[in-house]
């Protein structure tokens, strides 16, 4: 597993999570060797022209099997089939609360009401207690549009229930795409995201879950 | 690709360009790394109408920053990059009269003569339990204050600046350290231009789409930047 991310990588933190992820600042892209990686991540910062630049080196490791989560919104098409990032205007939870559509084992099991809404208010909460103190937006707050046409539509946002979340084969691998926060973010203890993280990067080690 | 609804200007494409003086505006760099918030900002409706000159940092020249009157670094630059491009960013800052905005999450202390930045626990739920999160307006007069209002300035920030000489503070943090540290303030002293300097990161937000603050400051300040 490998982790582009938008900043320098001091050594000490290269190899995180135990070992199983490679962390690289995204701009050793073009010199990485992807093939000795199953999965990529792409952090939420990621500078989407360099991306762009560097299109075919990404797109060809996907093509022959690797598995790409990428994170953010996608505002630059920088590899084949990427649904464009399209801007939400919400008021209130209901504008933006989360339904799972389609299945994939990466979501397997996520109640949306758990990755819904946060606080840093200290202590367990309900999600009635969240309704009334906790802030929405950071899983997802905007939607996409032009998936490819055998994409899946994994988690959908507001009434129309949009496209959050979505996965497409390219060639023999598979490109995720979640419009929001960085997806390891959501690993949350005493709910149904709890070991969420583990989930997805074993997922992107090839396991099938 | 064309839209049967769009009969405006597009992103990116080549108009008539502005007029070769006479106008009276002052030409906004917009320096960014490309993330999807950046480029968001760039394709907002509100903010193409200000003809912002799209500087992409890790191409950044003496010879772009010469095309601009004033200078908006966003939010989150990559370190390394922000690190090659702090000389070209303090030559502009020795312009005299040039206004300069720098966004929060920049490190400022690593490369901004003068900056010094703690970092800060961010409070994003306050506004939803009534906490206070101890930002008091401040510099009652400063000119700055003609383009910001309480909304621009109070929603969060990630650190606490040192105020230099000659500087302004324009929301402090009461914290019971005297003198109280800024979380935005405008320096007309320490560089021939004039800067202000934040620890709020309001490209990011507003690029995101989710913090009507952070998008009252964006506008407000490209706003003095474009006087």
């Amino acid at each position: 597993m490998a982790e582009f991310v938008m900043r320098p990588v001091e050594p000490s933190e290269r190899l995180d999570r135990h070992g199983r992820v490679v962390r690289a600042d995204l701009y050793e892209l073009e010199a990485a060797d992807l093939a000795q990686f199953s999965g990529v991540m792409l952090g939420i910062s990621a500078d989407q022209r360099y991306l762009a630049s560097h299109r075919a080196t990404l797109e060809n490791w996907v093509r022959s099997g690797g598995k790409l989560l990428v994170n953010g919104h996608p505002v630059v098409p920088f590899i084949a089939g990427l649904p464009q990032w399209r801007k939400l205007h919400f008021h209130g939870v209901d504008d933006i609360w989360l339904t799972a559509l389609e299945s994939h084992p990466v979501w397997e099991g996520i109640d949306r009401r758990d990755i819904l809404l946060r606080t840093g208010v200290p202590g367990n909460h309900t999600f009635d207690d969240l309704l009334r103190i906790g802030v929405g937006g950071f899983y997802a707050r905007s939607y996409m549009v032009g998936l490819p046409p055998e994409a899946r539509s994994i988690t959908g946002i507001g009434p129309g229930k949009l496209p959050v979340d979505v996965s497409y084969r390219l060639g023999a691998g598979e490109v995720i795409v979640h419009a929001g926060n960085d997806l390891l973010g959501f690993d949350t203890p005493g709910t149904s995201a709890a070991g969420w993280s583990d989930r997805v990067l074993s997922y992107l080690e090839g396991e099938a879950l | 690709m064309t839209s049967p609804i769009t009969t405006g200007p597009v992103p990116g494409a080549a108009g008539l360009g502005r007029p070769a003086g006479g106008d009276p505006r002052a030409r906004i760099g917009f320096l960014h790394p490309g993330s999807f918030y950046h480029l968001a900002c760039l394709r907002d409706p509100a903010l193409m109408s200000l003809d912002l000159v799209d500087l992409y940092a890790p191409e950044l020249t003496s010879q772009a920053l010469a095309q601009v009157d004033s200078l908006f670094v966003a939010c989150r630059q990559h370190p390394a990059v922000m690190a090659r491009n702090a000389p070209l960013v303090l030559e502009f800052l020795s312009r005299p009269g040039a206004r300069v905005v720098i966004g929060g999450e920049n490190r400022v202390s690593s490369w901004l003569p003068g900056a010094q930045e703690e970092p800060r626990p961010t409070n994003f739920w306050a506004w939803r339990t009534g906490e206070d999160p101890t930002r008091r307006p401040a510099g009652q007069g400063d000119p700055l204050w003609d383009y910001l209002d309480r909304s621009a300035v109070d929603w969060h920030h990630h650190g606490a600046l040192t105020v230099p000489p000659g500087a302004t503070a324009l929301v402090t943090l009461e914290e019971g350290i005297e003198p109280p540290k800024a979380i935005i303030y405008r320096d007309p002293a320490s560089f021939p231009a004039e800067v202000v300097v934040m620890t709020m990161d309001p490209t990011y937000h507003h690029g995101c789409g989710f913090m009507p603050g952070a998008t009252q400051l964006l506008y407000r300040l490209l706003g003095w930047l474009g006087r």
